[in-house]
């Protein structure tokens, strides 16, 4: 009788497969719509200062919104064409007339930049509508003027097609390719928001201009932006009068295996700004590193600060993890920072759902943490000291 | 008498035999009456699915008795522990060993376990025991070589080198020569009823080389639906009562060529 | 014997080198309790190389031994220590406690994180399917029915976790995955001495099995015949297999591998089937194996490092096959 031999190999398989899915996602590629639109009108230079993945193009009577990273690896752009007028119609090409009324979204990232340009009623669903933080669409949802659409990476598809969104705002990693092929085909627009991609922070915060031009109110949404960008430089600038850089460790251990933001990602970009020295700032990479746990003792053991220690709302919690956390000085000194302890009444972390929309703030937190001696009387929102 | 008794293995009193299943026993074969002497072969024919093998597994205690009793050497057969009946009755099945890197020493030496402590390790006398089982089973040259590498013939013979090794007065053998070619079946007997009469043990059998049986054994046990037939073979072939190991009409066993024929 | 010089040889290998490179010298101050002149040195040897070496050794002798009982006991040279399924059990345990906390959300997300809970999960699990096991062990008398069972345990074990996967967060999802790479270093000193008392229990049970271990070479009926107690040698190759199994499973993950392998390399070796040899050599090749893995999966002096099971199975699988081409024969 012959006893399967797999009995050994399929745990690890089973995790090789799942990995190996994984990355395969990051890896797909799709067929992603690009048209050619007569371009006969002059078109103005891009207002896009600092976000990579999109860009606005004006034209007469119309603009051009450029998706230039949906997803990660994507090799294709997305372009639409928005058009206010609706007599000014084009064929064949792919266009969303705009202000949109109903829109679908699929991060709680959108919907801070959704209701600070006062267009809360129109978001009309959204996956696992229990994340969501922000006030006004909370109060929605009660009233039940959101329609849940279940898990993220799998919709309801039924329940999006009946409530017949003029867009549907997309968060992809590649994978879902396929399920939003299903929407388009059924006469849904799908734009993806591919602001999580971006390296720097005024760049992700520069995406409100993404729904400035789809609810056609670009004029609010570029001075929302110029007020960030300005608190952000006023911030960076005061963190250089700080008489020091202190050295910052970040991450947390998975069984001996400490990940961590790599040298090139918004991460680390949010700590030079701050005036910090972050341990790994000179590693190549946007992601994160998966480190052995001896180097990271080398290196890290004497930080001044650890910032971000993943999800542990407290110094007991760390240390019955694991007790290596022990070793570290910002432990001993009771200097770790989380910013994912602040959290609304349901459970979301706020960092995620505001912390795109308010890069001053969180500089300014870091900074403040950092160099206390800096921006007094200002109190750390996002960053909160674990005890 | 007395002494007869004292040369008596093996003894069953009205012992039935079969199988306990949900629904009710199912028996084999009741009134079973039989002993085992020591010294002699003995060789247990009968067709297929008689229940040669129940018999056989039942005496070994491989499976229980329905009722009755059975007597190991005025004991009763229930009383005695698995390791003291490994002393007693040794066996020798038709099943294939599964492929190990065992050497014939090493196959040899484990008739000595129920002797050894717990550990297993072979004193002087238990390697006195293998390397006597050894010479009396002529496997002196192949005593290094792996199991693995011996034909079927050979490796019958280690089987039953380990049985006597483990040194008991019962040896049992399911169909041992089953497998083998013809003069592997005619030197297995000889070597068993040498075995019997040299070294004073008590042989039973079960086999369908009648030819060998009637000439080698020193008792028949013919087992048929209703009962169990025993004496010495010529007394069985003389009286015709041979014939009942088949009950067709058209196979009887001819005295003259001393085999069965068809009519 | 050769094996054990091995051992010590691999053994002070694997503690001298890490992504860290600390010089041999100071390695054995460090071992002999003297001031080392950099701190942290001390810490990784002390508190996170040398607990690691143990646990190495500890769970591949573990592996191999449990390996080796399940080959002899299901006369099955493709059986391995996870055949009963008590590995799976782990996982289940562990997949309720990580997933299934994602899942319910609230309070009991941060049960995920710890360490305590996770390894309590896991013995918990392998508890379960190790009573399983024993129940159906009394109950059905056939040896190969018992293994099918594991094996169907194994499936369904799977089957629940699948569904856990599919509605739990990303972040849990990638936690109990790498659970699932296997990791030795993780354990605390007081950690490591409760794996050890309970491997020595096991060990315990081992030692009436041994003689027995070898009369079932030559299969139930005549280890029967020469006065082997069959069901409590069942019983006890059970008990200390899933002991095994399942104190590795709870505080390194499920090891891939050498259960299978080492058994069959120290039979290619050894040529031998005598159990009273090939339990302590299985053991120690199998120890041997998990240091040199170890060692090989700290990627030296970089500072990254690979996950075990990649590297025992990248390494055994084609040692087996190349054994195998050249012997041609898997034997119990």
């Amino acid at each position: 009788m012959p006893v399967i031999f797999y009995e050994n190999v399929v745990p690890y398989c089973r995790n090789l497969l799942v990995a190996a899915l994984l990355i395969c996602c990051f890896s797909c590629k799709e067929q992603v719509k690009t048209t050619k639109t007569n371009e006969t009108e002059s078109k103005s230079k891009t207002s896009i200062k600092y976000a990579q993945g999109f860009d606005i193009q004006n034209y007469n009577g119309y603009k051009k919104l450029i998706i230039k990273s949906p997803y990660p690896d994507a090799d294709q752009y997305q372009e639409f064409v928005l058009i206010s007028d609706r007599d000014k119609d084009f064929d064949g090409i792919t266009k969303l007339f705009i202000p949109i009324e109903k829109v679908v979204a699929t991060s709680t990232t959108h919907i801070p930049m959704i209701e600070i340009l006062g267009e809360a009623n129109s978001l009309i669903g959204f996956p696992s509508t229990d994340y969501i933080s922000s006030h006004k669409t909370r109060a929605r949802i009660q009233k039940g003027l959101v329609t849940d659409l279940g898990n993220e990476q799998n919709f309801n598809t039924e329940l999006l097609i009946s409530i017949q969104p003029d867009a549907l705002i997309a968060f992809s990693m590649g994978n879902s390719n396929k399920m939003f092929q299903t929407y388009e085909n059924n006469g849904i627009p799908v734009i993806y928001n591919g602001d999580w991609l971006e390296e720097t922070p005024l760049g992700r915060a520069e995406w409100i201009k993404f729904f400035g031009a789809l609810y056609n109110k670009d004029k609010e949404a570029d001075s929302i932006f110029r007020a960030i960008e300005s608190a952000y430089i006023e911030a960076k600038k005061e963190a250089l009068l700080a008489k020091d850089a202190p050295s910052i460790m970040s991450g947390v251990l998975f069984k001996d295996q400490w990940n961590l933001p790599a040298g090139e990602s918004f991460t680390a970009q949010l700590y030079k700004d701050a005036n910090t020295s972050y341990i790994w700032k000179d590693s190549k990479g946007q992601g994160s590193l998966v480190l052995s746990f001896e180097s990271v003792l080398e290196k890290a053991e004497n930080a001044e600060f650890w910032i971000g220690s993943g999800y542990y709302t407290s110094l007991e919690e760390l240390k019955s993890a694991n007790a290596h956390y022990e070793q570290f000085k910002p432990f001993k000194h009771n200097a770790i920072y989380s910013f994912s302890n602040r959290r609304s009444e349901n459970g979301g972390v706020e960092y995620f759902e505001f912390g795109p929309i308010q890069p001053h703030i969180v500089l300014k937190d870091l900074i403040k943490v950092a160099h206390p001696e800096l921006l007094p009387g200002y109190e750390p929102y996002f960053l909160q000291r674990l005890e | 008498m007395l002494k007869n008794d004292e040369h008596i293995v093996l003894k069953t009193a009205d012992l039935s035999i079969g199988y306990l299943t949900k629904h009710g026993d199912r028996v084999i074969a009741d009134q079973i009456n039989l002993s085992l002497p020591k010294g002699k072969l003995t060789c247990l024919v009968g067709k297929n699915g008689i229940g040669k093998s129940t018999l056989l597994r039942t005496f070994s205690k491989m499976q229980p008795k329905l009722s009755g009793s059975i007597q190991l050497e005025n004991q009763n057969i229930d009383d005695i522990s698995g390791v003291e009946l490994a002393k007693k009755i040794s066996l020798v099945l038709t099943e294939r060993i599964p492929s190990s890197n065992l050497t014939v020493f090493e196959l040899i030496a484990l008739g000595r376990q129920p002797y050894t402590n717990w550990i297993g390790k072979l004193t002087k006398q238990d390697i006195n025991f293998i390397h006597l089982a050894i010479e009396q089973t002529h496997l002196k040259d192949l005593v290094n070589q792996r199991c693995d590498e011996l034909s079927d013939g050979q490796l019958q013979r280690v089987m039953i080198c380990r049985a006597l090794a483990q040194h008991t007065d019962l040896i049992i053998l399911d169909e041992p020569t089953a497998h083998l070619d013809i003069q592997h079946k005619i030197e297995t007997f000889k070597l068993l009823s040498n075995i019997a009469k040299d070294l004073n043990r008590s042989v039973l059998l079960s086999t369908h080389e009648i030819q060998l049986a009637t000439q080698m054994a020193d008792q028949l046990w013919l087992m048929t639906k209703d009962k169990i037939i025993t004496g010495e073979p010529k007394d069985l072939i003389e009286s015709d009562k041979i014939n009942l190991l088949f009950d067709s009409k058209s196979i009887i066993f001819d005295k003259e060529s001393n085999q069965f024929i068809m009519k | 014997m050769l094996f054990f010089l091995l051992l010590a040889a691999l053994f002070i290998l694997n503690i001298s080198l890490g992504s860290v490179d600390i010089p041999l010298k100071a390695v054995f101050k460090s071992l002999g309790n003297q001031t080392v002149a950099n701190e942290t040195w001390n810490y990784i040897i002390l508190n996170y190389r040398l607990p690691k070496a143990i646990t190495a050794i500890l769970v591949g002798c573990g592996l191999s031994i449990s390996g080796l009982l399940m080959q002899t006991l299901f006369r099955n040279p493709l059986a391995g220590p996870y055949v009963l399924g008590i590995s799976s059990g782990a996982s289940l345990g562990v997949a309720i406690l990580i997933l299934g906390s994602s899942i319910l959300g609230g309070i009991f997300s941060g049960w995920a994180q710890s360490q305590f809970l996770i390894s309590i999960a896991a013995s918990a699990g392998s508890f379960l399917v190790l009573f399983a096991v024993m129940v159906v062990s009394k109950q059905v008398k056939n040896t190969m029915s018992i293994l099918i069972i594991g094996l169907m345990f194994s499936s369904l074990t799977s089957a629940v976790i699948s569904i856990l996967a599919y509605f739990s967060s990303a972040e849990n999802l990638q936690q109990y995955m790498f659970w699932g790479f296997g990791s030795l270093g993780n354990l605390t000193w007081n950690e490591l001495l409760i794996f050890s008392s309970i491997f020595i229990l096991a060990c315990f049970l081992i030692l009436p099995v041994i003689k027995p271990l070898n009369s079932l070479l030559l299969g139930e009926n005549y280890a029967k015949s020469i006065g082997i107690n069959i069901q409590k040698t069942k019983n006890l190759i059970l008990m200390a297999t899933s002991l095994f199994t399942g104190v590795i499973t709870a505080f390194a993950g499920p090891i891939a591998f050498i259960g299978l392998a080492a058994p069959h390399i120290t039979k290619l070796i050894l040529k031998t089937s005598n159990h009273k040899l090939l339990l302590p050599a299985s053991a120690l090749l199998g120890a041997n194996i998990m240091l040199i893995s170890d060692t090989i999966a700290q990627l030296p002096n970089t500072q990254y490092t690979l996950p075990i099971n990649a590297i025992t199975t990248m390494f055994g699988a084609p040692i087996v096959i190349w054994l195998l081409v050249r012997k041609k024969k898997m034997v119990l």
